[in-house]
């Protein structure tokens, strides 16, 4: 019996030790431990704890973010709270593990997030509406960039408020085309098309133009043709149609485009960097890599060029509010401390980020010299609006396409109208 | 001591019985929480349409996720990339594998060296090993221009086209896996009693003889083995397709010729956040492996009692 009751000890002491390794390996899979020391919570002790997550593609950026942190907690000392960071290596792994915590309660309180495709979590009623909690500290909008702060609102109501306005635009290997007797960037889809037949070179390996197939840089090309996704309704309408059809025959008529994957690098970024391609639908960020990357070419930043319309793309990276957030009102101080003149001015004297409060953006055109055409188109940009269920719509719609490219699969129209059929509302 | 016995009234052979239990009931435990539980939930959502986001609002709808499966062409592209994958490096990580340990085997100076060399890739993350593998297979580099000029296959960066994505995936997953079953028939042939290699050289056999009659059918249970095993992993496909979409694209690019039963049911799952009918994909995969592993063990028990 004595033998007996041993192994029951044993067994339970095993077990417990499992019981105790299970719950502290769960705390270090938890994406906290990787940037902070505090245990997320709502309080500890006297100090109220809010949690602000996001996924970090680079350095510069986490250290913006711990900028933003720092001159928070400064601010927010007196009050008693303070911002927390928990990190995501990237925002499709923020996507992969924040459903799970949401289930299980372990969400963070803030998320930092750009509004491609954040329909489908406000209508889920992922997110919090900030506009009592905003009155409530008195955050003045108003200084903020009206079309950029409306890009988050749903049915009335605000959802999330801007740290960055994101403006697309076209960049070209300026020493590309002057070398085949271009002088002048592309300013219709007609001289793009015909600066990228001057320009491509299959046998050296070298193309007009780089084409991501990312629902991102497939948009630029509908909107220059009139065409958006509005929401999933109205998706084969002919501007749509005109602006697929214009990237296949970049591919399979004109013989002049090529993916990042196709030509062996990383991204639309590295493509052009590269010298590979002379041309690509582009953004603010490229100005920050290009300079740092040191490129041995003239390039510049040019408006999306016009097909039927000149169209660009304006969207936001923004601070959202969780509905699970365990102090609604210590979250809302948190995102208008972080979201004070400080890191505006930091977003466009040191990151390089169009700030979204207006009295910044003369500072950053003043730095940043090759936005300031792209940014005269501001006024004209339209939004992604892709509709709720983005992510089945973002793959259906990239997968559709590659197949029309490359496989003769069918036609972008019967593409578009089986897209339409779906309207992607679930 | 006697005493004791008559107290529990349990006679020894019981006594073994409960001590049996009380040893495996750790184990059993994580088992239960770790996998029962997940695959019986699991099981339950295949039934339920869910919104991950809306838990709360789950309704039942019976066999309505499977019925949708079996008439979605994307689960189909998926499955039929899956039995091809499985198809192709089945039989070469089987028959490589054998050859490769056959040949170890057979090298008497640096033995361990050649074995450590074609296992680092199994110890190799996968996502290092197939963004590695993607620069030897980028248009006009030296592997696809040597292909190009010895089989006409066209000379283009493998993971990005239509025509050759799948086959490189092929391709990350043998040579990912090739180094673990290397080693596995190296221990089935270190097994091998070595009377049996000796009277067969008395009698005169040649070494492809002793290959075949021998060596071959001696490693049968090895084999089974490898077969199971690589069948299985196979079938279960989704690191390098995943890492591949990394260098743009969605998961499955280009044009869903990457994609696997698996990344399938990684999507439905974790980024359309409908885990209902992303259970009912993973339900399939395991009722596929589980017919594929009976099957195979009947046939290896009835080969070895033919044998």
């Amino acid at each position: 019996m004595g033998k007996i009751i041993r192994l029951l000890l044993a067994s339970v002491m095993v077990v417990a030790l499992f019981t105790a390794c299970s719950s502290k390996s769960e705390q270090a899979a938890t994406p906290s431990n990787l940037a902070s020391e505090g245990e997320a919570g709502p309080s500890v002790g006297e100090k109220t704890k809010v949690v602000f997550s996001t996924g970090i593609p680079d350095d510069a950026w986490r250290r913006a973010l711990e900028f933003f942190m720092n001159t928070a907690n400064e601010k927010l000392k007196e009050k008693n709270i303070e911002v927390v960071a928990e990190y995501y290596p990237s925002e499709e792994e923020m996507w992969k593990v924040l459903p799970a915590q949401i289930v299980s309660g372990s969400a963070p309180d803030l998320i930092g997030l750009n509004n491609e495709g954040v329909l489908e979590l406000i209508i889920n009623g992922t997110f919090t509406s900030l506009d009592d909690l905003i009155e409530g500290v008195g955050y003045d909008t108003s200084k903020l960039d009206a079309a950029n702060v409306n890009g988050w609102k749903y049915e009335g109501k605000q959802y999330a408020l801007p740290l960055t306005t994101t403006i697309s635009a076209l960049a070209v290997n300026m020493t590309m085309l002057k070398n085949a007797g271009i002088e002048e960037a592309p300013k219709t889809m007609e001289d793009l098309v015909k600066a990228a037949l001057a320009v491509t070179d299959k046998e050296k390996g070298q193309y007009g133009v780089g084409v991501n197939l990312h629902e991102f840089h497939i948009s630029q090309y509908l909107h220059a043709f009139g065409g958006g996704w509005n929401f999933g309704e109205n998706m084969n309408s002919e501007g749509n149609q005109e602006g697929m059809q214009f990237i296949v025959d970049l591919f399979n008529k004109h013989q002049v485009a090529a993916t990042p994957a196709q030509i062996g690098v990383n991204g639309d970024v590295d493509a052009f960097a590269s010298g590979k391609v002379a041309m690509t639908t582009a953004g603010p960020w490229y100005v920050a890599t290009l300079r740092d990357k040191q490129v041995d070419f003239e390039w510049t930043l040019v408006p999306i060029p016009a097909g039927t319309v000149q169209k660009s793309t304006l969207y936001g990276w923004a601070l959202a509010m969780l509905d699970s957030a365990k102090n609604k009102e210590a979250a809302m101080e948190v995102i208008a401390a972080m979201l004070g003149e400080e890191s505006y001015r930091y977003l466009a004297e040191e990151r390089g980020d169009i700030p979204a409060m207006t009295s910044f953006v003369p500072t950053y055109e003043e730095l940043y010299p090759e936005m300031k055409v792209v940014l005269e188109t501001a006024d004209s940009a339209v939004a992604f609006n892709y509709p709720v269920a983005a992510n089945r719509f973002k793959t259906d719609l990239v997968t559709g396409l590659e197949s029309v490219i490359f496989q003769n699969r069918g036609t972008v129209k019967e593409l578009l109208d089986k897209m339409a059929e779906d309207s992607y509302q679930k | 001591m006697t005493t004791a016995l008559a107290k529990t009234r349990l006679s020894l052979a019981q006594r073994d019985y409960v001590a049996g239990y009380i040893f495996v009931a750790p184990i059993l435990l994580l088992m239960f929480v770790w996998f029962y539980y997940p695959a019986f939930q699991s099981l339950l959502y295949s039934f339920q349409e869910i919104n991950f986001l809306k838990m709360a609002d789950a309704r039942f709808i019976g066999l309505g996720n499977f019925e949708k499966l079996f008439a979605d062409p994307a689960f189909w592209l998926a499955a039929k990339n899956t039995v091809v994958i499985t198809a192709v490096s089945v039989p070469v990580l089987v028959i490589l594998g054998f050859l490769v340990a056959y040949n170890i085997e057979a090298v008497i100076r640096g033995r361990a060296v050649y074995r450590t060399m074609y296992y680092i890739p199994a110890v190799t993350s996968a996502v290092a090993l197939t963004i590695s593998v993607m620069y030897l297979f980028i248009e006009r580099g030296e592997i696809p221009t040597l292909l190009n000029r010895l089989f006409g296959i066209p000379n283009v960066t493998w993971p990005a086209d239509t025509r050759t994505a799948l086959a490189f995936v092929c391709i990350l997953v043998i040579w990912k896996n090739l180094g673990f079953f290397i080693v596995l028939f190296i221990t089935g042939l270190q097994a091998i009693s070595n009377d049996i290699i000796e009277a067969s050289k008395v009698d005169g056999a040649s070494g492809l003889q002793r290959m075949l009659y021998i060596t071959i059918p001696q490693l049968r249970p090895t084999t089974s083995l490898v077969i199971i095993l690589s069948i299985i992993w196979c079938m279960q496909c989704f690191d390098e397709p995943y890492t591949l979409a990394r260098s743009g694209g969605v998961v499955g690019s280009p044009a869903g010729t990457t994609s696997t039963l698996v990344t399938f049911f990684y999507s439905q799952n974790f980024r359309y956040f409908n885990p209902g009918y992303g259970s009912s994909a993973a339900f399939i995969i395991f009722a596929v492996l589980m017919i594929v592993s009976i099957t195979q063990r009947a046939l290896a028990s009835r080969s070895q009692d033919h044998a």
